[in-house]
């Protein structure tokens, strides 16, 4: 991972999705009108947290394998580097929500579960301030990750889909899938999302290894 | 293994015997509790309402019961029953007997507060099993917390903050189910809801008996 291809892929395509996001053409529909733009600054957040909170929980499962600190360190980085990508999806998701649904925040299930995640990922951190030994807090910081994502993916794949809610695919209201993510929105939707991807690893990397430095300073 | 489970949660049935101050206390917060709701709600709350504070006045009953599951297992006792018990055993047993300590505490708790408040459930067999379910699933998520907790230094105040939100969904598909069992007395309503309890339960249990041995080792 030390190489530079992929950061600079990653930043390509982040660039090209801010380009063509802003001056492809897009369906005009009723209500989302120009917003649907934000499509790919908004989904592409969520895409990118939840790849970081994997990597994140894989981090973790391999630390318990053999205990290794640095891996405990990587955990970190990334999971703190997908709450930041977490972040900014509520706010673009507030942002679009404003203009179409008329208010800042609604009581939808998909709104729930971020803010539950938020919560969560919120307690881990909590938790990993709270523990003074340093190999316990490690292991215990470990096993609540693992526990956090596995609870994450029932709130946010499972739950959302027993219930109605605004966001398309859910209740009656038809997934991009189904009319409007055509052929031309495919063509930035999903190079912004590997972007946004990579360029999340590469953050939570840099993020890593100032607290490397940081860790070697204390222990030196 | 299931030998060693059964002796473990018959060994926290007779400590709890010996000590029952504990159950009471608990007992009693249920009653307080559902008395409090009684002063301030009596005749103003309709039914979903009704349910919420139900399933609310359950939640806190509940993470003040599991608070103290791990007191005695992880301290200086804990390195004997180290030697002694399979750690997977151990989490096992303690989920079993804290589903059961709930289960009972949440029937208790329906009958104090339906005795003060009225009781609108239509679907008895449904809300019953919503019940078992339900706090089975708290059980266990609320052991393993405890078990996290208890490593801290804050234990009780961390222990609020790490298992809210991971039982805020529980809670909310607890409430969903408790209102299909007012309007409709048909087990197959809520059957989807109950069975995606019974998975969380399974999912949790299945959670705790990989990761406690990791915890349990220090």
């Amino acid at each position: 991972m030390q190489s530079k291809w992929w950061k600079i892929l990653g930043i390509l395509l982040i660039l090209y999705s801010i380009i063509g996001g802003l001056l492809f053409p897009v369906p005009q529909l009723n209500i989302l009108n120009e917003t649907i733009r934000n499509l790919y600054f908004h989904v592409t957040m969520w895409f990118s947290m939840i790849f970081l909170m994997l990597f994140s929980m894989i981090q973790s499962i391999r630390f318990l394998n053999g205990f290794d600190k640095t891996r405990d360190l990587k955990a970190e980085a990334y999971a703190s580097t997908g709450m930041f990508m977490g972040l900014l999806g509520l706010l673009t998701g507030m942002i679009w929500a404003q203009f179409t649904w008329g208010t800042f925040w609604v009581n939808d299930p998909k709104l729930n579960g971020t803010a539950v995640t938020m919560l969560i990922y919120l307690a881990y951190f909590i938790l990993r301030n709270s523990v003074e030994n340093e190999d316990s807090r490690a292991r215990v910081s470990a096993i609540y990750n693992i526990l956090a994502f596995v609870m994450m993916i029932v709130f946010i794949g499972v739950l959302p889909r027993m219930t109605d809610s605004l966001h398309p695919g859910n209740g009656g209201n038809p997934a991009f899938g189904n009319y409007d993510l055509n052929s031309s929105m495919r063509m930035v939707f999903y190079p912004a999302v590997i972007g946004w991807i990579l360029l999340g690893i590469w953050v939570a990397q840099l993020r890593y290894r100032v607290k490397t430095l940081e860790f070697n300073k204390e222990n030196s | 293994m299931f030998h060693q489970v059964k002796e473990l949660v018959l060994k926290d049935i007779r400590l709890n015997g010996r000590e029952r101050n504990a159950l009471y206390s608990m007992l009693l917060y249920v009653l307080s509790t559902s008395y409090v709701a009684y002063l301030s709600f009596e005749g103003v709350i309709d039914k979903n309402s009704w349910v919420a504070l139900f399933w609310i006045i359950v939640l806190f009953a509940a993470m003040n019961a599991c608070l103290q599951s791990f007191k005695k297992e992880l301290n200086e006792q804990g390195l004997f029953f180290y030697t002694l018990a399979n750690p997977r055993a151990i989490i096992l047993a303690k989920t079993v007997f804290n589903s059961g300590l709930l289960i009972f505490l949440t029937l208790a708790s329906y009958l104090v507060y339906s005795l003060f408040l009225g009781n609108p459930i239509t679907a008895n067999i449904s809300f019953i099993l919503c019940i078992i379910l339900g706090s089975s699933a708290l059980a266990s998520v609320l052991t393993l917390i405890s078990a996290i907790a208890s490593k801290t230094n804050n234990n009780a105040g961390l222990m609020a903050v790490l298992s809210m939100p991971l039982l805020f969904p529980l809670l909310l598909n607890l409430i969903q189910t408790s209102q299909i069992c007012l309007s409709q007395n048909n087990l197959f309503l809520a059957g989807n809801q109950l069975l995606f309890l019974a998975l969380l339960n399974i999912a949790s249990v299945l959670l705790s008996y990989l990761l406690f041995p990791y915890l349990w080792r220090d």
